[in-house]
């Protein structure tokens, strides 16, 4: 029956504590395929992306009765995700001792070697081209081309103006366009 | 610029026929909500503490109680009642009702000793630690 209820509706129920769990639940089972795929994007590896997963999702439980709405649930579930995404490479690069370019070849490699990943030479290719990215743009080219999220809905995620997405996206794209044109070629 | 972004966007639309490789486990996003809901705290159970009004409220309906049930029971129809064959009217019973007093004696009586005296101590700390006690067992669902 909740699952008839908008987002808006649920956190209200949520905050009033009346079947937290169940209007958790719902939230839950709406938007846990989406938040795995922007973290998977992120992490690369499945084992990690399910651990980041669990704690955004942890996370966002202890945090929901504080959630303002001043915007979309979702736009902040995004951002809270992406934080745990990113401060899990942090922590991961931290312990390593390595550098971003460093972690990012490692991420590159965790890809033929995942268990989890099939892809064909072309998809292969591809995100081997999107982890060269700087972090921020690809963070853009995850949402905009993955996600299909309006650049309004990823300057909520990110707080970046919408100038500024347009702009790294388009970098970004050239970068990416520029990697596989050449990696096809070799 | 307008041709340059005709371009790529003809570029990643090519691109994004392809798979992007990513796989999971079967019944991996099935099974993903349970496990993530069996990690919560268990669900906040409200326990409202009594207040002193409300308890004395729910001593004056267990009083009013007690006289309806008393003064039911210790009613006696005058012999001039006794003769009519349908018994006293609802305005006679509601007027004989009136007269009775509430008498402490008069109910201590008919069994009511201890719970008199508790209404009368207003030992609302035994009330209160027990439900506190038991908070874990009372599921408000509604307010």
């Amino acid at each position: 029956m909740k699952e008839n209820l908008s987002d808006k509706e649920l956190i209200q129920q949520f905050k009033l504590g009346l079947n937290t769990q169940e209007c958790f639940g719902v939230l839950l089972s709406r938007y846990n395929r989406k938040v795995y795929w922007q973290v998977r994007r992120i992490v690369i590896n499945h084992d990690d992306a399910d651990d980041v997963v669990q704690n955004t999702f942890i996370k966002v439980w202890e945090k929901l009765k504080d959630f303002r709405e001043d915007s979309q649930f979702y736009t902040w579930l995004y951002r809270v995700a992406t934080n745990e995404a990113l401060n899990f490479l942090q922590k991961k690069r931290a312990n390593q001792n390595i550098s971003m370019e460093e972690l990012q070849e490692q991420l590159g490699e965790t890809l033929t070697s995942d268990t989890y990943f099939n892809g064909n030479k072309a998809s292969l290719i591809l995100q081997q081209a999107v982890l060269t990215l700087p972090e921020k743009q690809r963070l853009v080219f995850n949402m905009k081309y993955y996600e299909n999220l309006k650049y309004e809905e990823i300057e909520a995620i990110l707080g970046t103006s919408t100038g500024a997405l347009k702009a790294s996206y388009h970098h970004a794209v050239k970068k990416i366009e520029l990697f596989v044109k050449q990696a096809l070629n070799q | 610029m307008n041709e340059e972004n005709k371009d790529i966007e003809n570029f990643l639309s090519s691109l994004k026929q392809e798979e992007n490789g990513f796989e999971v486990p079967e019944q991996y996003f099935e099974l993903l909500p349970n496990k993530i809901l069996q990690q919560l705290p268990k669900e906040n159970t409200k326990v409202f503490k009594l207040q002193v009004k409300q308890l004395w409220v729910n001593g004056a309906s267990i009083a009013a109680m007690l006289l309806m049930v008393s003064s039911l029971l210790l009613f006696e129809p005058s012999p001039q009642s006794q003769t009519k064959l349908s018994g006293p009217s609802e305005d006679e019973l509601i007027e004989q009702l009136q007269q009775i007093e509430l008498n402490t004696d008069l109910l201590c009586e008919t069994g009511w000793c201890n719970e008199i005296e508790l209404l009368e101590k207003e030992d609302l700390s035994q009330t209160e630690n027990f439900l506190l006690e038991t908070e874990n067992n009372l599921i408000i669902d509604a307010l």
